[in-house]
């Protein structure tokens, strides 16, 4: 039952208008008291309050339409969405399911990794070139300027079709 | 007669060693002719070095730019 707003009936307990209806009861509860028994009693109670969620999302919610719902809110607020990513693959939890896919999926990651690093040496991507400008020295990837990838990637380009051309010939 | 070119610090050398290679480059592009493309590849190949020794000499001693031995 929603919520409703009486102006003229003030509550004793927190000063408010919102009034919430109890068919049951057949009278009008102050809405902040009712959610503040809700909570003391959470806070006391909060296995069964998992328990009892757990139950009305596994049988009683329709979920393609609770699936949509908070997709769309996640669209519309991306930076809240990679917050909560970030917050979540940092705690305990996350940091042990990110190890348990690892070891499951290892082969997989180590060829995902062969695959990229194939097509940014095909493409000479940014972070291919630093790579091999910072090899062998004691030099950082965020110390190497842009010039010098564009200086490196001439030169890349130069042997390549120097040694396209020698293949052709 | 041959040209000369004077450099005062570790930039003017980048930048000069740089455009030599870019026109030898655009030469090669023209003629295709391989010993035109081995030059281009040392200027750049200078020109990458000196870049290089600049940014770890910074790393080292704290200062951009100037390293001693390319001064005058």
């Amino acid at each position: 039952m929603p919520t409703i707003d009486i102006p003229d009936k003030i509550c004793s307990h927190c000063g408010g208008t919102r009034w919430y209806y109890d068919p049951k009861k057949n009278k009008h509860i102050c809405n902040k008291k009712r959610e503040d028994q809700y909570n003391s009693w959470k806070s006391r109670n909060i296995e069964k309050f998992r328990e009892k969620r757990r139950i009305y999302y596994h049988t009683k919610i329709d979920k393609v339409a609770y699936y949509e719902r908070t997709r769309k809110i996640a669209l519309a607020n991306p930076k809240k969405q990679h917050e909560y990513k970030l917050k979540y693959s940092r705690s305990k939890k996350g940091k042990l399911k990110r190890k348990e896919y690892i070891l499951l999926h290892r082969e997989q990651i180590i060829l995902g990794k062969y695959k990229a690093k194939e097509k940014a040496k095909l493409t000479l991507s940014d972070s291919y070139i630093k790579e091999l400008i910072i090899q062998n020295t004691n030099l950082l990837v965020r110390d190497v300027s842009q010039e010098l990838i564009e200086l490196k990637r001439k030169q890349l380009l130069l042997t390549r079709q120097i040694k396209n051309n020698g293949k052709d010939n | 007669m041959a040209k000369t070119i004077k450099t005062q610090n570790v930039t003017d050398v980048i930048n000069v060693t740089r455009d030599m290679g870019d026109q030898l480059n655009n030469m090669f592009q023209k003629n295709k002719d391989l010993k035109v493309a081995a030059l281009a590849l040392s200027g750049y190949k200078t020109s990458i070095q000196a870049a290089k020794a600049q940014i770890i000499y910074k790393k080292l001693k704290g200062e951009p730019e100037t390293i001693e031995f390319f001064e005058n």
